[in-house]
């Protein structure tokens, strides 16, 4: 009986020590992790991370990602993930705040309709760091501030045109009295047959529409260059509450992120090649991709050649464009708005 | 008497548990208002929007009605055009399943590019959606006449013409009604889809899509009410015809119910 116990009681104590030992062979790896920095040591499980669009369907914008994923950026900062796509355009936000996915790429109006509204989320990183939002006619006729008056502009009913017509029709001293505004769905088709006599649009999406349609540039007249503000058009952004609980993998995200990015920039016509391969069926033309990448290029490094640092001013002069048009009441501070701590460090 | 209020609120009291289970879901599974928002947050989205959101309603209300008419007309023409010969209805048949096979919004960019951004593309869409449903119901109608009627009409003299306008057509005036209310559910989608694709100024449509893009999910509901609304009150003003027109149906209704009584 006395040897029974014995026994039970150094089984027990073995247990114990083996139990002790896997906790302390995970608490050594924690610290590993944590010493070397979790954007340049692969941990043994990858952290799975779910990235939102903010369209519905894949698009060349998605190049930076898909380098990421393709050159291994994301496997050596020990990430797995995983891009879905919003039921529309709007909800790119949504999707975010409910934790549907844990990052993404939204508008910046997005991001501040999404501060108003008190949803958990914040913006991370400029994707582009400049306005390339503007007014364009088909090949060959005047893009000009004298040009509009009178003309049937298309736009999309989206807060971001809202915001942005007022500033160029003003500095071409007219109102929104003196053009015909129409909401459309889709504006190439319309434009290219006449039937709108200018289009708004970003210039990555319209110009290379019109030069894959008809190998002809369109004319540009660009909003920053004639009275709008120049801020960006879209931003890497985060649900708080997950990048609270995961700031590694955040940084270690848009570490690899940049690191993407600067390669997609310097290699044009390989990283659209890469897109190409990991979407084959993503239903442009390499043409458009191309003109839609090469253009985009020129907007996501600001002036200094940086890429995805933000600004107060950045975000105060959106603001203060989306209180002029009455779409938001109050503008926030602009920590409410983004933060750049998860950037890798210059 | 007794028979009207039933029929009044009986809908109501459907309509309004609509309504409880909805903000009961909101409730239960704590649905965010971003996401989702209770009825009552949407309905007072929508006074809090109704001067901007009534002028445009009306707009939808006209290119509803428009449309409608006109795809009722053009379904009825269709039926009875079919209805003469089986070589005409085998032709015309498989287009007007093809066309409803069509997803609209395909057909609803290039009808703004064919037809502008006025009310006239909206008309068109409307129609579409509207002239299957009611053209099928009448020559339902048309085909399926009592054989000794018509015997019994043609062994009296009667001639194609007078058999047509005296029996085919009576009978399809119930069918046609089916078909005028499954239409009238439909429409005001046809007159949306035509708002979102393309419209000058402001639109219902348009309205909703700029409140969701500014993440004012109330409102987008608030609307979504209204155009819920617009389709059901033409619903039940086709209805109101067809009692008018259909008197016989409602008399034998009421006697059945006085003798349940």
């Amino acid at each position: 009986m006395t040897r029974t116990r014995l026994t039970a009681l150094l089984l027990a104590l073995a247990v114990a020590a083996l139990v002790a030992a896997c906790g302390g062979s995970d608490s050594s790896t924690e610290t590993t992790a944590a010493d070397t920095g979790a954007a340049t040591t692969a941990p043994a499980e990858p952290t799975k991370v779910t990235f939102s669009y903010f369209w519905t369907a894949t698009e060349y914008p998605l190049i930076p990602l898909v380098v990421a994923q393709e050159q291994g950026m994301f496997e050596k900062a020990g990430l797995d993930v995983e891009v879905i796509f919003p039921p529309d355009p709007a909800s790119a936000t949504k999707v975010l705040a409910t934790g549907d996915s844990n990052l993404g790429l939204i508008t910046t109006t997005d991001q501040v309709f999404a501060t108003d509204g008190g949803l958990p989320v914040k913006s991370i990183g400029n994707y582009t760091t400049s306005n390339n939002w503007g007014l364009f006619t088909k090949p060959g006729d005047p893009a000009t501030l004298e040009a509009i008056k009178g003309k049937r502009i298309s736009g999309y009913g989206d807060s971001w045109t809202n915001a942005m017509l007022p500033f160029v029709l003003e500095e071409a001293g007219l109102t929104d009295k003196d053009v015909e505004v129409v909401t459309v769905d889709w504006d190439l088709p319309l434009l290219l047959a006449g039937k709108v006599d200018m289009s708004t649009n970003t210039t990555n999406y319209l110009r290379a529409g019109v030069l894959d349609e008809t190998g002809k540039e369109p004319g540009v007249l660009l909003a920053r260059d004639n009275g709008a503000p120049d801020v960006p058009v879209w931003v890497y952004a985060g649900n708080t509450q997950w990048m609270d609980e995961n700031p590694e993998a955040t940084a270690a995200f848009m570490q690899a992120i940049a690191e993407a990015t600067q390669w997609a920039i310097d290699n044009p016509a390989e990283a659209v090649a890469a897109y190409e391969q990991a979407y084959p069926d993503n239903g442009a033309s390499t043409k458009y991709n191309q003109a839609g990448w090469e253009d985009l290029v020129a907007y996501i490094p600001n002036a200094d050649g940086d890429l995805l640092i933000q600004t107060d001013d950045q975000w105060t002069q959106l603001g203060d464009a989306l209180q002029g048009i009455g779409e938001l009441d109050a503008v926030a501070e602009p920590g409410a708005y983004y933060t750049n701590e998860y950037l890798p460090q210059r | 008497m007794r028979t009207v209020v039933r029929a009044i609120a009986i809908p109501i009291v459907s309509i309004a548990l609509v309504f409880l289970v909805w903000d009961l879901i909101i409730r239960i599974f704590d649905v965010q208002p971003f996401v989702a928002p209770s009825p009552g947050e949407a309905i007072a989205a929508l006074r809090d929007n109704w001067d901007v959101l009534a002028p445009l309603a009306l707009d939808t209300i006209r290119e509803t009605v428009y449309g409608f008419v006109v795809g009722a007309v053009l379904g009825i023409v269709l039926a009875v055009v079919m209805a003469q010969t089986r070589v005409l209805q085998g032709l015309i048949y498989p287009v007007l399943i093809t066309s409803q096979a069509v997803p609209v919004i395909a057909i609803a960019a290039p009808l703004v590019i064919l037809l502008g951004f006025g009310i006239l593309p909206k008309i068109v869409l409307v129609a579409w959606i509207v002239f299957f449903p009611v053209a099928v119901s009448v020559l339902d109608g048309l085909a399926n006449v009592d054989r000794d009627l018509l015997n019994l009409a043609r062994a009296m003299g009667g001639s194609r013409w007078r058999v047509f306008v005296h029996i085919r057509l009576p009978a399809a005036v119930s069918p046609l009604f089916t078909g005028l209310k499954i239409g009238a559910t439909y429409a005001v989608t046809g007159a949306i889809i035509g708002e979102l694709v393309a419209s000058t100024g402001q639109s219902l449509a348009g309205f909703q899509r700029t409140a969701n893009g500014s993440l004012d999910t109330p409102a987008v509901w608030g609307v979504t009410l209204l155009m819920t609304a617009i389709g059901i009150g033409w619903f039940l003003l086709v209805v109101g015809v067809e009692r008018l027109a259909t008197p016989w149906r409602t008399r034998s209704t009421r006697r059945r119910l006085r003798s349940r009584a």
